[in-house]
């Protein structure tokens, strides 16, 4: 596994430097707000590119897709690939399962209220839930959230909504370990002469490189 | 006897493979034992997966093949109901012989091993918890005899609770539709002792093992999870890191946003290849100190030779010098070396250099040669953010951003 999340480190490197130069040659962002949405624009192409084929990479891919400007990002990025996809992905359909899990969360939801409303009718002013109904509305809250949290997970349940965020959150460690090697990468060089290049810097390097760090 | 001697016709395509587990079924003469090991043996170096699947149905406890581990996590339960045809079959990996021979033949013969380890090693960890529940359940093999059809096979099923131990084997068909690489549909489910072995029971207790085996894997990869117990929390945990790294991501991207004016990344490819050199050198490991201490004798050399703007680096590069003893500061020159790198390095190039960790002199030597040849190499000078008087070089937008 290292071996193949160093491969992908260099395809996300890759990527995120080709976004960045996109981004940075087409317009004159003045202000740090638009740089840092052009840089995490380019992060996350570049994520989800170096991921492969994923629901949420797609999901991902899509929904930024569908800002007016970040498509030359994109172009930048994915290259012909990003042609495929929005043609493959395009709105319609997105719309139509959107429009079928409100459906289905808002059943669940009236069945919930009914559930609720059958029980304080029986036993009067307060509600008494069942515990498993307790049980199960804390998961379902949490998994609500899970889904609003992983791109695309809206439209995924269960156990594939845990493997989706399984693979989202590897992939945002990731992610999050390269930017850090990039900081790092530009702090080394903006060190001053004088003062002793602190260790820590280099010393954390990223978890899934295969190191012998002895020093740390 | 002479079925089994001939190698040759076993080898050539997978459909023969379930020829001779059907020819198996029709000789139940051949001890079941020596047939095995034959089996295992003819094609143990050529199908290594296939074998273990033809013989599973004989004696194997579930979840013993190695392609089958990967494929299940993959699974989607959803897509389950999309083929009720092969689902009613009921029976589990005999109901494959009961395929049409082309479909069979895809399912078996599957390509190699999925190019993502990191899948590989999920469904590792997956088919570990499965094996666990698996094992934790009917202890005793099962030695089926030859596979009745399917219809029976249901009956069997829901017959089977007559016993004390329900043993009773379902197959769902499910389809990933995302990763073609990954095929295999079957499910095989083996119900516990006193437990209901009604289809929907133990379709939902199939999903819920899926869905616990999932959970079990991201309690390990969120960090303090696993002494955690309940679902509910453990799902608090896992949002709580996903949100926090989201938001890691989004602060380094503002960090990155504020150095970014002094970057210029028309170097893009010199800027790749120092951070990838980062990862690459420390992949390789810290062992080589006495060739990275070799180099730094050379750096005067080339430092004297000379870009412009090379008083920066200069100043930077001797200042480093006297701290050489620290492994880390090598690495920080080696990158310096590496940074001035200029476009007519290929990235390729470069890293292949890196890996090989070949001699380091003439390594350096011909850095120097491209430092004087590239123009390239100027404009990333203009990320010394020390001086601020650096002169821009190339673009002056980077030098209109303001800190």
């Amino acid at each position: 596994m290292h071996v193949t999340k160093e491969f992908k480190k260099k395809t996300f490197l890759k990527q995120l430097l080709l976004g960045l130069h996109v981004s940075n040659s087409i317009s004159n962002p003045i202000s740090i707000q638009q740089r840092k949405n052009s840089i995490k624009l380019s992060a996350d192409l570049a994520m989800a590119f170096a991921r492969g084929r994923t629901h949420w990479t797609h999901a991902l891919i899509t929904k930024l897709g569908q800002k007016e400007e970040n498509k030359s990002t994109l172009k930048g990025i994915l290259g012909r690939r990003y042609e495929i996809l929005m043609a493959r992905y395009s709105c319609p359909l997105l719309y139509q399962k959107v429009q079928r899990r409100k459906k289905s969360v808002t059943s669940y939801r009236f069945s919930y209220n009914a559930q609720k409303r059958r029980s304080s009718a029986l036993k009067g002013s307060c509600v008494r839930v069942s515990p498993s109904v307790v049980a199960r509305n804390l998961e379902n809250r949490r998994t609500k959230v899970l889904k609003r949290l992983v791109p695309g997970g809206e439209f995924l349940n269960g156990s594939s909504l845990l493997s989706e965020a399984l693979d989202y959150v590897i992939s945002l460690k990731a992610q999050v370990d390269m930017m850090k090697s990039l900081w790092r990468a530009t702090q080394v060089s903006s060190s001053s002469n004088v003062e002793l290049v602190p260790s820590a810097p280099l010393q954390k390097k990223d978890a899934s490189c295969t190191i012998a760090n002895s020093e740390e | 006897m002479w079925k089994w001697s001939s190698d040759g016709m076993y080898s050539s395509s997978s459909a023969n493979h379930i020829f001779c587990s059907s020819e198996f079924r029709f000789h139940p003469s051949v001890p079941s034992s020596h047939a095995h090991s034959q089996q295992k043996h003819n094609h143990k170096h050529k199908h290594k997966q296939v074998t273990v699947r033809t013989h599973s149905f004989l004696s194997s406890p579930l979840l013993s093949s190695p392609m089958e581990d990967e494929i299940q996590p993959l699974l989607n339960p959803t897509t389950a109901s999309a083929s009720p045809s092969v689902a009613t079959s009921g029976a589990s990996f005999t109901a494959l012989l009961g395929l049409p021979p082309n479909r069979a033949v895809e399912l078996l013969h599957e390509p190699t091993f999925p190019s993502d380890p990191a899948l590989v090693d999920r469904a590792a960890r997956f088919s570990v918890f499965a094996a666990a529940a698996a094992a934790s359940s009917a202890p005793s093999p099962e030695v089926s005899p030859p596979p009745p059809p399917p219809e029976t096979a249901k009956k069997r099923k829901d017959g089977g609770s007559s016993n004390g131990k329900a043993k009773v084997k379902k197959g769902k068909h499910a389809e990933e539709d995302t990763d073609g690489e990954n095929k295999l549909p079957y499910v095989h489910v083996r119900a516990r002792r006193g437990q209901a072995t009604d289809s929907h029971s133990l379709a939902e207790r199939a999903r819920r093992e899926k869905i616990n085996a999932r959970m079990k894997l991201l309690q390990e990869l969120v960090p303090g999870c696993s002494k955690i117990s309940g679902t509910a929390l453990v799902l608090d945990e896992i949002i709580n890191h996903v949100q926090y790294l989201q938001r890691q991501v989004e602060y380094l991207s503002m960090r990155l946003a504020a150095v970014n004016p002094r970057i210029d990344f028309s170097g893009l490819d010199t800027f790749l290849s120092a951070t990838t050199m980062e990862c690459g050198r420390l992949t390789i490991g810290n062992a080589k100190v006495g060739t990275e201490l070799d180099q730094q004798q050379q750096q005067p050399v080339w430092s004297e030779v000379g870009v412009s703007d090379s008083d920066q680096m200069n100043s930077t590069i001797n200042s480093k010098r006297p701290q050489i003893q620290l492994q880390q500061n090598q690495l920080q020159q080696f990158w310096h070396v590496d940074f001035l790198n200029t476009q007519n390095h290929l990235q390729p190039s470069v890293w292949e250099r890196d890996t090989v960790m070949g001699s380091t002199a003439p390594h350096v030597q011909r850095e120097e040669q491209h430092s004087l040849v590239g123009p390239g190499a100027v404009p990333l000078l203009a990320f010394d953010r020390v001086n601020p008087v650096a002169p821009p070089i190339q673009s002056n937008q980077q030098l209109k951003m303001e800190l």
